[in-house]
């Protein structure tokens, strides 16, 4: 199939020192299925229309296997868009709405109708080849969507929150559809979302997308686990965000924990500092060794425990597995593993263990 | 709506909630459905007892105050329109200018249509509010002035000369009812052919055109009905040589009897209905459903 590369990308809209994407550079490999992920406005849409055809940076290329695709118009270009709202052409029906990439392109009648039947095998919609897209549900239009961007066999699959008007149900079930189809046909992917969930589901690697850069591009356990910026850990599932410093003896100061700084990190005293500590990362004890706390609100939510808890106007929240039990009296939390950032950038991890083991981030 | 506010605000009132004034009326169910029949009926009779006194009038032979229905029909008068000659020659006229001031319309004002939807020029705003200038006016004033550039490009009284006066009423429809076609096809769908290797030309065919072709149908119906029904222009411009159907109407009301104006009414407004009827079956149910419902 094809490798997708992305250099420097720049593209404005209007104001020059507001860019919507800025030196954005991506590669995506033979197969591969990548998530671009970002918050409104953060500029992935935009990214995959550049590399669509439909939007011409102002600077920087897009390469697939190696070759310069950037002069190249859309209809030139060997990459397929499904559309947000799926964009099927309403006066035709869904057969024609597939075979019409095939039909532009001059292919025998029995190779297009061929085609469009194995299609629409493909996206399961085999009898359906004579309606109207307005006579078929959300999900079916989609899958119809699919299909004709797959039967003119792309090199690279562009899909633009394909699932976001789905409804939940539907979208979760859709989200296995979609990766199985993808697997099967073995196609380079770039999918856009602003669905976290939904983007580690089903991404082989995600790229976080922050006003028009890439924070991280990462696998999704990678980027839960160790997110390089502060964006990316607070964006990515749920942080505990505590100030923090570094006192005279190197040990860090966070909130009210102390823990030893990693060897081999420097950080000159009086530097501010930011700890970030997942919610199942804080050890929850009775009379343990960790820093006395008030446990504040307790909510069962069936498979765990989702626990808000304060020391000294701090407020702390803690995932707890349904196995523990919950302290009855003197309740006690110590971080487990904690992430230290400096000017938004992962700087190191303190390790689980009981000496606080820590060790440095490159 | 007052009625049930009323009751929610009053729970446990037992009271049946009243309203007190001058719009006590509208509590009366009774009132309330007779307003519908009334409505209907008064609207009904507005539009429908001109067209009765008109059908009457039709195929009246006698008809003098105080009746109130004619004291005697006869269909003579109907012989006598469709022997006249005069009449042949204005049907035939009106069948001949009307059509062709359509085409020239859609083809000079659907490309119009769309470069207004879908291009960003300079002075777009004030172009497309400035083809109501032609409305602006007084017509007459305007087709008097038009007249005397035609009469020294020799089009006075020449049938271009009066498709090019009746193609002046037609522009606004023909270009603002297709432009709001154009816009309502959404980009994406144009977007999603050319990702699937059509070229812009191939879009606009395949997708934009089709999509659009409700409205551009819609207005062409009323391009015709507007050419069709056309009088000042075609007056000043085309007499004595060409005489369209409304023109003659002025002759025949002010010279012949009533009924034959009332004749001449019906035939004129049967390519409207015809139109109407076609518009009814073929575009709202199949056509209009398909392009703009489900989205």
């Amino acid at each position: 199939m094809a490798r997708l590369q992305l250099e420097h990308l720049v593209k404005h809209y209007g104001r020059a020192d507001e860019p919507a994407v800025h030196d954005l550079s991506l590669d995506v490999e033979d197969g591969e299925f990548v998530c671009l992920l970002g918050p409104s406005g953060c500029g992935k849409t935009t990214t995959l229309r550049m590399i669509g055809g439909f939007l011409k940076p102002d600077a920087g290329d897009v390469r697939i296997d190696g070759v310069s695709i950037i002069r190249e118009p859309p209809e030139r270009r060997p990459t397929a868009m499904v559309f947000q709202r799926y964009a099927l052409w309403p006066h035709m029906t869904v057969w024609d709405n597939i075979a019409f990439g095939l039909q532009v392109r001059r292919r025998p009648r029995a190779e297009v109708a061929r085609r469009v039947e194995s299609a629409l095998d493909l996206v399961g919609l085999p009898a359906m080849g004579k309606r109207h897209p307005q006579q078929l549900s959300g999900g079916q239009q989609q899958r119809v969507a699919l299909a004709r961007a797959l039967v003119l066999e792309p090199r690279i699959l562009l899909l633009d929150e394909p699932l976001s008007n789905l409804d939940a149900q539907l979208r979760i079930y859709m989200r296995a559809e979609l990766t199985a189809i993808q697997r099967r046909v073995g196609i380079t992917t770039v999918f856009v979302t602003h669905d976290q969930e939904e983007a580690m589901s089903i991404a082989d690697r995600i790229a976080v997308m922050n006003a028009g850069v890439i924070e991280q591009v990462d696998t999704p356990q990678q980027l839960y686990a160790n997110p390089a910026t502060l964006f990316v850990a607070t964006f990515i599932g749920t942080m505990n965000r505590l100030e923090a410093s570094v006192d005279a003896d190197g040990w860090v100061i966070a909130g009210p924990f102390r823990e030893r700084l990693p060897d081999g990190i420097h950080i000159p005293a009086r530097q501010s500092l930011v700890a970030g500590v997942r919610p199942e990362d804080l050890v929850l004890e009775q009379r343990g060794k960790g820093v006395p706390v008030q446990i504040d609100k307790d909510i069962d939510l069936g498979h765990y425990r989702r626990v808000s808890v304060s020391i000294d106007g701090t407020d702390l929240l803690l995932f707890v597995p349904k196995a523990e039990r919950m302290p009855a009296d003197a309740p006690t939390v110590s971080p487990r593993r904690m992430l230290l950032y400096a000017d938004g950038r992962l700087l190191g991890v303190t390790e689980p263990g009981p000496a606080a083991e820590l060790r440095a981030w490159s | 709506m007052s009625t049930s506010e009323a009751a929610t605000t009053t729970v446990g009132d037992t009271r049946s909630p009243t309203r007190v004034g001058l719009t006590w009326f509208w509590d009366v169910p009774e009132f309330r459905r007779a307003m519908g029949l009334i409505l209907v009926l008064g609207l009904s009779g507005f539009l429908l007892l001109p067209l009765a006194t008109l059908l009457l009038w039709a195929f009246a032979d006698e008809w003098r105050y105080p009746s109130l229905v004619p004291q005697s029909f006869s269909l003579r008068w109907w012989e006598w329109v469709f022997t006249n000659g005069d009449v042949g020659s204005a049907v035939r006229y009106s069948f001949m200018t009307a059509p062709v001031v359509t085409v020239i319309a859609a083809i000079i004002c659907v490309p119009a249509a769309y470069s207004f939807s879908r291009f960003r020029f300079p002075g777009r705003r004030a172009l497309f509010i400035s083809l109501l200038a032609a409305n602006a006016f007084p017509k007459i004033g305007l087709y008097v002035a038009i007249a005397t550039l035609f009469y020294r490009l020799n089009l006075m009284g020449t049938f271009w000369g009066v498709v090019l006066i009746q193609l002046v009423g037609t522009l606004v429809a023909m270009v603002w009812i297709p432009a709001a076609g154009f816009d309502s096809v959404a980009r994406e769908l144009e977007d999603a052919a050319r990702d699937a290797g059509a070229g812009a030309l191939r879009v606009f065919w395949s997708i934009t055109l089709p999509l659009a072709m409700p409205a551009i149908i819609v207005a062409s119906f009323l391009a015709f009905l507007a050419a069709f029904d056309e009088a000042q222009g075609t007056l000043v411009v085309g007499s004595p040589t060409i005489v369209t159907m409304p023109v003659l109407m002025y002759t025949l009301v002010v010279n012949y009897p009533e009924p034959v104006g009332a004749i001449f009414s019906i035939l004129l407004s049967a390519p409207s209905v015809i139109l109407l009827l076609i518009a009814r079956r073929s575009l709202l149910a199949g056509y209009l459903a398909a392009g703009f419902k489900g989205r």
